[in-house]
């Protein structure tokens, strides 16, 4: 930003170290933040922790395609009926999902912000054609559409960002314009207007810094969604298929009738770091609720 | 309104998805065979020129053919909707009569372990893919112990697993809502002067308290629905079942665009009617909802 944000309160260093010792009070928050943080280490760390390629085709010593092993020392998680190691797989899965969650984020509430700010300090025709697009989204069935654009505009991880980012940016927009609306009346605003203060530098300096707390809650509210949807659309068998993702993984397992064969260790592990990293996305996202809004904590 | 504009987007985006034509005819046909469908097809002609008649037909109920299953769309869709719509509204069901008591409980032992056990399913049972939790149950009940069906709709046993998994889709909202609504209900002014008229406890939560708290968990409950038909997509291809959702992802799969455009369209309307209805619901059972 320009050298408009010179006011800087004097507290607010101490008003951080606040916010983030209340923040941790909650349970939620501190097992999120924890999971948060072992899955992006691991997920740096994929490519070493990864023995071996998760594309690659392995045999055994003997020159046997290394197919449907049990886990073992060589391969942790056992091997994929086309001889691919599932542990490598699986770390590798990280990256796309961390990737999808936080890029839809950050469109989610730049979008949202973007909309409900215009709307709120406009008024009038903008305001209302905003809102009417706004419903519109809102009254479209969220997964049946996902997967339809997801699938059309073709398989890539952009493109499922993409499309959620188009489906769930309304709810952002909705509370943020309300919020907006009551920002209106308050004085400081009237005073920067009254000041002569351009409309890009009150919404800049005096919105945009009272609107950022809302905007963030449904940024992280949208990791968990988005993660989710980009694991279904990959299962339906619409993603990439060129990168390892665990949805991709689910569907890989799904199609080679694996489940018959009751090989749990192909199906499992996958699940249950999707339902980690998504519950963690949830548990963050609540405990920061309780610190934007402490009157909901009860 | 909001019809129009799924009008327009579902024609819009099914357009978008590339050469049917090629398709059909396979990546290897010459130019005139292409175009030969293509006129055939009535796809050479401009786009707003086939909207409009799209649009104009499907108004009277006819989606036009298949182009892969040669078949009406409207009687693929008359097949495919009977499964979905059961399952739809067994797992709705089977979603009110597990969170409406759990929530209940959950506020009357408010902040005791039994909450804090609900509140963790709450929110950790968002974060559970279902198409990973239909595959978990059919490895234990269908691979494992071999009780029910892995795939299908045989018999009756075949709906235990899908609607299982679909009610997933509604009980952490609902859960939620009873619970919060329990909690503001028991700490009303109401329920403390029935406690203090002395009436038995358990008239007091299913009479006074849940009452109220039902209200808007019934209304909810129509939107849900909504969310559990939209997730039939998934559920319906993992446990195989010939309903719309399966004829969706089949259909996406293909490039089918007469059958996405009516498939997305269908859903959309249902979902926007569900919608109102839960409106509609909330004001019949809640005066103060009721004018302006």
């Amino acid at each position: 930003m320009d050298g408009g944000s010179t006011i800087v309160l004097p507290a607010k260093r101490r008003g951080l170290r606040t916010a983030l010792r209340r923040y941790f009070a909650d349970p939620y928050a501190v097992v999120g933040c924890v999971i948060y943080v072992v899955f992006i280490v691991l997920g740096i760390l994929a490519g070493w922790l990864a023995q071996y390629d998760p594309t690659e085709i392995l045999f055994t010593d003997d020159g046997q395609l290394a197919a449907s092993l049990p886990p073992s020392a060589a391969h942790w998680l056992g091997t994929t009926n086309l001889g691919r190691d599932i542990f490598s797989q699986l770390v590798m899965g990280i990256r796309p999902s961390l990737f999808v969650g936080i890029t839809a984020a950050v469109g989610v509430s730049a979008l949202g912000t973007a909309v409900g700010v215009l709307a709120g300090y406009f008024g009038g025709v903008v305001d209302t054609l905003l809102m009417r697009l706004t419903d519109v989204v809102l009254g479209l069935p969220f997964l049946p559409f996902v997967i339809v654009l997801a699938a059309l505009l073709g398989p890539s991880l952009q493109n499922v960002v993409f499309s959620v980012v188009i489906l769930l940016w309304p709810n952002a927009a909705r509370i943020i314009r309300a919020q907006l609306l009551t920002l209106m009346q308050r004085q400081f605003i009237e005073a920067a207007r009254v000041t002569g203060a351009s409309h890009s530098r009150i919404i800049l300096v005096h919105i945009l810094p009272n609107i950022l707390p809302l905007s963030l809650l449904y940024g992280s509210i949208s990791v968990g969604w988005a993660i989710l949807t980009q694991a279904s659309v990959s299962f339906l068998g619409f993603g990439d298929q060129d990168t390892i993702s665990w949805g991709f993984m689910l569907q890989d397992a799904y199609a080679s009738q694996a489940l018959s064969q009751a090989q749990y260790n192909w199906f499992v592990p996958p699940g249950l770091c999707i339902v980690f990293v998504v519950a963690a996305g949830f548990f963050l996202s609540r405990g920061y609720e309780n610190l934007i809004f402490p009157k909901l904590k009860q | 309104m909001v019809c129009l504009t799924v009008l327009i987007l579902s024609f819009g985006l099914s357009r978008a998805s590339g050469n049917l034509a090629i398709s059909i005819a396979g990546a290897d046909a010459s130019a005139e065979d292409i175009a030969k469908i293509n006129h055939e097809l009535g796809l050479d002609r401009p786009l707003p020129v086939q909207f409009v008649d799209w649009a104009n037909r499907a108004a009277h109920g006819d989606f036009g053919e298949s182009f892969l299953f040669h078949e009406k769309v409207s009687s693929l869709i008359e097949e495919h909707l009977p499964v979905t719509i059961t399952l739809g509204l067994i797992a709705i069901a089977v979603a009110v009569v597990v969170a409406v008591p759990f929530g209940i409980l959950a506020a009357l032992y408010e902040g005791t372990y039994i909450d804090v056990a609900v509140g963790v399913v709450a929110l950790a049972g968002q974060a559970i893919p279902s198409f990973w939790l239909g595959l978990m149950l059919i490895l234990w009940f269908g691979v494992g112990l071999q009780w029910l069906p892995i795939a299908g709709l045989d018999d009756w046993t075949g709906y235990i697993l899908p609607s299982i998994v679909l009610a997933f889709v509604a009980i952490p909202v609902m859960l939620r809502m009873t619970r919060s609504g329990m909690v503001d209900a028991m700490r009303s002014d109401y329920v403390r002067t029935a406690r203090a008229k002395g009436l038995a406890r358990i008239s007091i939560v299913a009479k006074h308290a849940l009452r109220n708290a039902a209200m808007p968990v019934v209304a909810v409950s129509a939107v849900q629905l909504g969310f559990i038909l939209g997730g039939s997509v998934v559920t319906e291809v993992v446990f195989n079942i010939r309903g719309v959702g399966y004829l969706a992802w089949e259909s996406i799969g293909k490039g089918d665009f007469p059958v996405i455009q009516a498939v997305v369209l269908l859903f959309s309307i249902i979902f926007v009617g569900l919608t109102l209805l839960s409106d509609l619901v909330g004001a019949a059972l809640d005066p103060r909802l009721r004018g302006r």
